[in-house]
C-alpha cells in the first residue's frame, strides 16, 4: 500500500466522552503495522482543553508514550487556544501552537484525515 | 477539499478553513444547514434536500446554496478528498 501521512484531528474536550483518548489510540494505530504511516495530532476547538498541562493523562498515557517514541507532532489551534483564554505557559511541553493557516496546510498535505 | 460541516459550532471551525482554500467545496448537512454561510461568498456550497425540507430551511437557504441529494454526495465524496466538521 505505501506508506500514508494521516493528519488525527480532534476537536471535542476531554472527559465526558472518548473522542479525545480514541483519537490518539488511532493516531498509535495508524503508525502501527508494516507501512509505518506517519501521523500527526491536532487539537482545535474544544480539543484544545486536552493541552493544557496540568489535564489528567492517566487514561491515554500509554499512547502519549508511544508517540513520544515516533516523535508524533501534537499541534493545537492558536486561534481557538486564544478565543479560550489559553496562553502559552498553561500548555503541556509536548504541544506545538500553530496559526489555522498552518492547520488548513495539514490538512491538505496529509492524505488522509480522520476527526473525532 | 470537501468541508462536510453539520452542526453550528465546528461548522464555523470549518468556514475559517473553507476561506483558506481556492477549491473549497462546502457541504451542509444536519443541523450545518443554520451555518451562516456569509464569509463563504464566492465558494461552491451545497445542502442537503432531506435535511433542508426536515428543518423547513428551504426558503432561507436556496439563494446560499445548491440543494443536493445524498447521491451526489456521495459522488463529491468518493472524487474529493474530505475534511468532516460534523
Amino acid at each position: 500500500m505505501g506508506q500514508k501521512k494521516v493528519l488525527i484531528n480532534i476537536s471535542d474536550g476531554p472527559f465526558g466522552n472518548i473522542f479525545y483518548t480514541e483519537g490518539l489510540r488511532a493516531a498509535v494505530g495508524v503508525s502501527a503495522g508494516m507501512d509505518e504511516n506517519i501521523p500527526t495530532v491536532l487539537f482545535q476547538a474544544d480539543g484544545v482543553y486536552y493541552c493544557l498541562k496540568d489535564v489528567d493523562r492517566t487514561d491515554s498515557m500509554a499512547y502519549f508514550e508511544s508517540m513520544k517514541g515516533l516523535g508524533t507532532k501534537l499541534y493545537a489551534v492558536e486561534e481557538d487556544l486564544a478565543a479560550r483564554g489559553i496562553a502559552s505557559d498553561e500548555l503541556a511541553p509536548d504541544i506545538t501552537r500553530i496559526p489555522r493557516q498552518k492547520a488548513f496546510e495539514l490538512f491538505k498535505e496529509n492524505d488522509h484525515n480522520i476527526d473525532f | 477539499m470537501v468541508y462536510l460541516c453539520g452542526e453550528k459550532y465546528l461548522g464555523q471551525v470549518a468556514t475559517q478553513y473553507a476561506q483558506m482554500d481556492p477549491d473549497a467545496i462546502v457541504v451542509l448537512i444536519k443541523d450545518g444547514v443554520y451555518l451562516d454561510t456569509t464569509p463563504l461568498k464566492g465558494k461552491k456550497i451545497f445542502a442537503i434536500d432531506e435535511d433542508v425540507k426536515r428543518r423547513g430551511m428551504g426558503e432561507r437557504i436556496k439563494a446560499k446554496a445548491e440543494i443536493i441529494g445524498y447521491d451526489a454526495l456521495v459522488d463529491l465524496v468518493v472524487n474529493n478528498k474530505v475534511a468532516n466538521f460534523t
